[in-house]
């Protein structure tokens, strides 16, 4: 590959931390599983992880190597979706359109250099952190991890799919907490902490950290990003919230379909749209930027034109998360090419019914002058991805297997559901 | 392949097209330049494309110098600044948002965004920033970080 298709600025911007406390070198990183985490923030500062145990990926980026863990972001470009690479590219002044061309004007090129020149360290600290507070949870979605879900934990335990039934939260610790905010206190450029859970509404740590950050002035120059499951309705979080320059608020939301009860357990629908409602009309009044924030699956992909439908009439950007890389036998491209083509050709109707949007064309998806190009936008790269990925369809067995399992305890049936399923799973053991 | 170094000591040209035309059937005499070199220099009797090349890292130098107009014979004529492409990307906006336009009327400098320049005097564009900083505010490409390093 070439280097302008590899480069990536993130690692000069950019980290995150797991639930657990492990520092990762980029929130759209798919580490593989057989690799050890660099560093934990109980032995190991977060300007230490970042200047100095970060350096060999800035080392690699500057070198010209492909991690395997940036796979989906070039996953991502192949299919048209706009990347976490690309994001990060346009923040730091380098065209995705012009990569070469407008590399060496990049506002961080001088950083590039310093790197370059001392094997990948950095004297920077990040601008933008991800935050993943832990995995309290009331919701088990079907298609999350119980790293990410308590409540999917307590079941995979029961159904003898993990040892523990919980697990360790770094911010559950005083400490860790204090020692965390030292260096955002320290970072001279930090714009925006993007949190993530479990449930961030329910999560203590996602309070203590906004308080601490008020406390600060940190509030005055941090622009603050989360993504709720919108089963949450918290008055004190929501004026809390205001006292930050920005706010992109993501809602998850699958499809208007009530099929989203079933992949999204145990919420219900009815709430889940009035909250839906109540967080667009605040949204409006705050100027928050709100963004759907879903995860095509198998299962919510056939009905997902109805989610874009809404955000188009509604002017809310749709974000969906990528290709999904786990769990494989949830990926749309699961589904046999049949089911794939009507729902690939459902989003091509809704396609061409706005065709005359002219907002397109930016690689910012949250501009408010863009927010209707990008969910087009958003729409096509999944019609591409619908009609060219390859057919995974043999996974259906290992779909199977694992809804025999969920349902068993949540007496649910996905055919209940989408009855039209069923000739798709039952020759394959459901 | 180009690597890292391949890309910092490479300069790349970028194409840069202006349009002009009349008012009406001619204008007074003009003068165009981009970073010094003068590109039309005359009455401009018809609809005009002037092209050119910028580096990537070149600022923006634009100046249009309109002179000789008598008032008392000619109060029409006037050129209109039409489009300004550079690299694909319409600048025209951009450009006459931000263009200073010096005349030799009593209040010399005209204070509203025009492309329309009927009195003598320089109508002028200067940027120090490189073209791809332009692209991404016309772009509405967000956040254009600078960077800060650690307190300590």
């Amino acid at each position: 590959m070439e280097f302008q298709n590899i480069f990536c600025p993130s690692p000069w911007l950019h980290a995150k931390i797991r639930s657990n406390g492990d520092f990762v070198y980029c929130r759209w990183s798919i580490i593989p599983k057989d690799e050890p985490a660099i560093a934990n923030i109980k032995d190991c500062d977060a300007k230490t992880f970042f200047q100095t145990h970060m350096a060999r990926h800035r080392q690699d980026m500057i070198n010209g190597n492909s991690l395997k863990a940036c796979n989906d972001c070039h996953v991502m470009e192949k299919y048209g979706k706009i990347s976490g690479r690309q994001k990060q590219m346009i923040k730091v002044g380098i065209d995705p359109e012009r990569i070469e061309q407008s590399f060496s004007t990049s506002t961080f090129i001088e950083q590039f250099k310093y790197s370059a020149d001392n094997e990948g360290h950095t004297r920077l600290l990040p601008t933008d952190w991800q935050i993943d507070l832990g995995n309290y949870c009331n919701s088990a979605c079907l298609f999350c991890s119980p790293s990410n879900s308590s409540k999917l934990r307590t079941q995979f335990h029961k159904l003898g799919m993990v040892d523990n039934p919980t697990q360790f939260n770094w911010t559950d610790d005083p400490d860790l907490l204090d020692k965390f905010m030292e260096i955002l206190e320290q970072t001279p450029t930090l714009r925006y902490l993007h949190f993530l859970g479990g449930e961030t509404f329910l999560t203590p740590g996602f309070r203590k950290i906004l308080k601490k950050c008020v406390e600060t002035g940190l509030n005055k120059v941090c622009t603050i990003g989360t993504t709720t499951n919108l089963t949450v309705w918290d008055q004190e979080l929501n004026e809390l919230l205001c006292e930050f320059p920005g706010f992109n608020l993501g809602v998850s939301i699958e499809t208007m379909h009530h099929v989203n009860e079933y992949l999204r357990w145990p919420a219900k629908q009815e709430m889940i749209l009035d909250n839906l409602e109540r967080y667009r009309k605040l949204s409006e009044d705050k100027n928050w930027t709100m963004t759907i924030r879903n995860t095509p699956t198998l299962f919510s992909v056939g009905t997902m034109s109805s989610l874009y439908r809404y955000a188009l009439d509604n002017r809310i950007g749709v974000e969906s998360c990528d290709f999904l890389s786990e769990p494989k036998y949830f990926k749309s491209s699961v589904l046999p090419m049949e089911h794939r083509n009507d729902a690939a050709d459902r989003l091509r109707a809704l396609v061409n019914e706005y065709e005359g949007v002219k907002e397109t064309g930016t690689f910012n998806t949250r501009h408010k002058d863009n927010i209707r190009g990008a969910v087009l936008d958003d729409a096509k790269s999944w019609i591409k991805y619908l009609s060219e990925a390859p057919d995974e369809s043999y996974r259906l067995g290992d779909v199977v297997d694992y809804l025999k399992k969920m349902e068993s305890l949540r007496n649910n049936k996905i055919t209940n559901y989408l009855p039209n399923y069923e000739k798709i799973l039952r020759p394959v053991g459901y | 392949m180009k690597k890292f170094y391949d890309l910092l000591d490479t300069r790349y040209s970028l194409p840069l097209l202006v349009k002009i035309a009349p008012f009406t059937d001619t204008t007074p005499h003009v003068g165009i330049e981009i970073k010094g070199k003068r590109l039309y220099s005359g009455p401009v009797t018809k609809e005009i494309d002037l092209t050119h090349s910028i580096y990537n890292d070149d600022s923006i130098d634009l100046k249009i110098t309109i002179s000789g107009k008598d008032y008392n014979k000619d109060q029409e004529s006037a050129l209109m600044f039409k489009t300004m492409i550079i690299d694909q990307v319409d600048v025209t906006s951009y450009v006459i948002q931000n263009a200073v336009y010096k005349t030799d009327m009593p209040w010399e400098t005209y204070d509203k965004p025009t492309n329309h320049l009927g009195w003598n005097g320089q109508w002028s564009f200067a940027s120090d920033k490189p073209f791809f900083h332009i692209k991404h505010d016309i772009k509405n490409y967000g956040w254009l970080l600078v960077p800060e390093l650690s307190k300590d």
